[in-house]
């Protein structure tokens, strides 16, 4: 598969990269901020992920202002300590109004309604657009491992919604949550051979699980940790 | 099984509590017509319920239009019969 060019358009980032490329191998970003006028060079850049990112490839154009999005097909996890019902809305809103898009629902909090209003805002044919989300739930972990067995490998973008959510469920034993989480990664690995396969997992609430968490983090191809916004102080207005 | 999306009422009061600042910076007799606007969209909520629409706030305009075109046709009705 020959490099697809990657427009990485947010300000932060003022970066142009080629499809394929990742910035933990050889193949490091350019550097391209203008020198100061000391003619010191710029400061290393400490956050090279974030930023709004499009991506051509298979022609899922997308972007998000909290995550970017996966330059190549792999597996891709974000974490969250705060929820990821926001992220998972915005991120589906973009990727269908570009092409199908498969959400693997483990925790049952894919916000329908917050997507249907992000798709009004981002097209005007939305029902064309909605058509082409496919949601699939798991309500155990068993199902959850079905469900992504059951899932045919296809060039388009899945987003496995709170995974662990449902191993963390004590009449399941902690041997088995291994084992079904193992399996879980197994198949995730097999869908993202040809598609970029996004986990968004929230924090463990059990610390017996959350092992599983770092398990998933260390088979990840790029590993993302979203931060709780930090709360501003206001001035209370009068009236 | 869990539920796919939340309820209708739930919904329903995220909209209206979404208004919130809104109906705040309007007069006093202002909010009493906006609060009157929402009692009318309630009492479809079952309707609401079941037109399963992607975005309900739509339907809870409808509502409010629905109540309105009724009270229009019965004062025109009441002008009608004088």
């Amino acid at each position: 598969m020959g490099f697809q060019r990657l427009e990485v358009t947010h300000p932060w980032v003022e970066q142009s990269v080629q499809f394929g490329q990742t910035e933990t191998d050889e193949c490091r970003l350019p550097d391209r901020r203008l020198p100061s006028p000391t003619g010191n060079p710029p400061p290393p850049r400490k956050t090279p992920h974030r930023g709004v990112y499009f991506l051509t490839a298979w022609g899922y154009p997308a972007c998000m202002e909290t995550l970017p999005i996966p330059r190549t097909a792999g597996l891709i996890v974000a974490t969250s300590t705060h929820g990821l019902r926001e992220q998972a809305a915005q991120l589906a809103s973009e990727l269908v109004l570009h092409g199908p898009v498969t959400v693997l629902d483990g925790g049952n909090c894919f916000p329908f309604y917050r997507f249907a209003r992000l798709v009004r805002a981002g097209t005007d044919e939305s029902a064309a657009a909605t058509g082409r989300l496919f949601v699939r739930r798991a309500f155990t972990c068993y199902q959850m491992l079905a469900l992504l067995e059951s899932t045919p490998s296809l060039p388009q973008p899945y987003l496995v919604l709170d995974l662990l959510s449902t191993f963390e469920d004590e009449q399941v034993p902690a041997w088995e949550a291994s084992r079904l989480t193992d399996a879980c990664l197994a198949q995730a690995k097999r869908l993202c051979l040809h598609a970029p396969v996004i986990l968004l997992l929230a924090s463990p609430r059990h610390s017996e699980r959350a092992h599983l968490l770092e398990r998933i983090c260390l088979q990840a191809d790029q590993t993302f940790a979203l931060e709780e916004p930090v709360p501003t102080l206001l001035q209370p207005s009068l009236f | 099984m869990g539920r796919t999306v939340q309820s209708i009422t739930q919904t329903f009061l995220e909209e209206e509590q979404a208004f919130a600042r809104f109906r705040r910076a309007l007069r006093r007799s202002d909010q009493l017509v906006l609060d009157d606007l929402f009692a009318s969209a309630r009492q479809h909520l079952a309707a609401a319920a079941y037109a399963s629409h992607a975005l309900p706030f739509e339907v809870f305009l409808l509502s409010m239009l629905l109540e309105e075109h009724k009270e229009v046709m019965r004062l025109r009705q009441l002008l009608e019969k004088k």
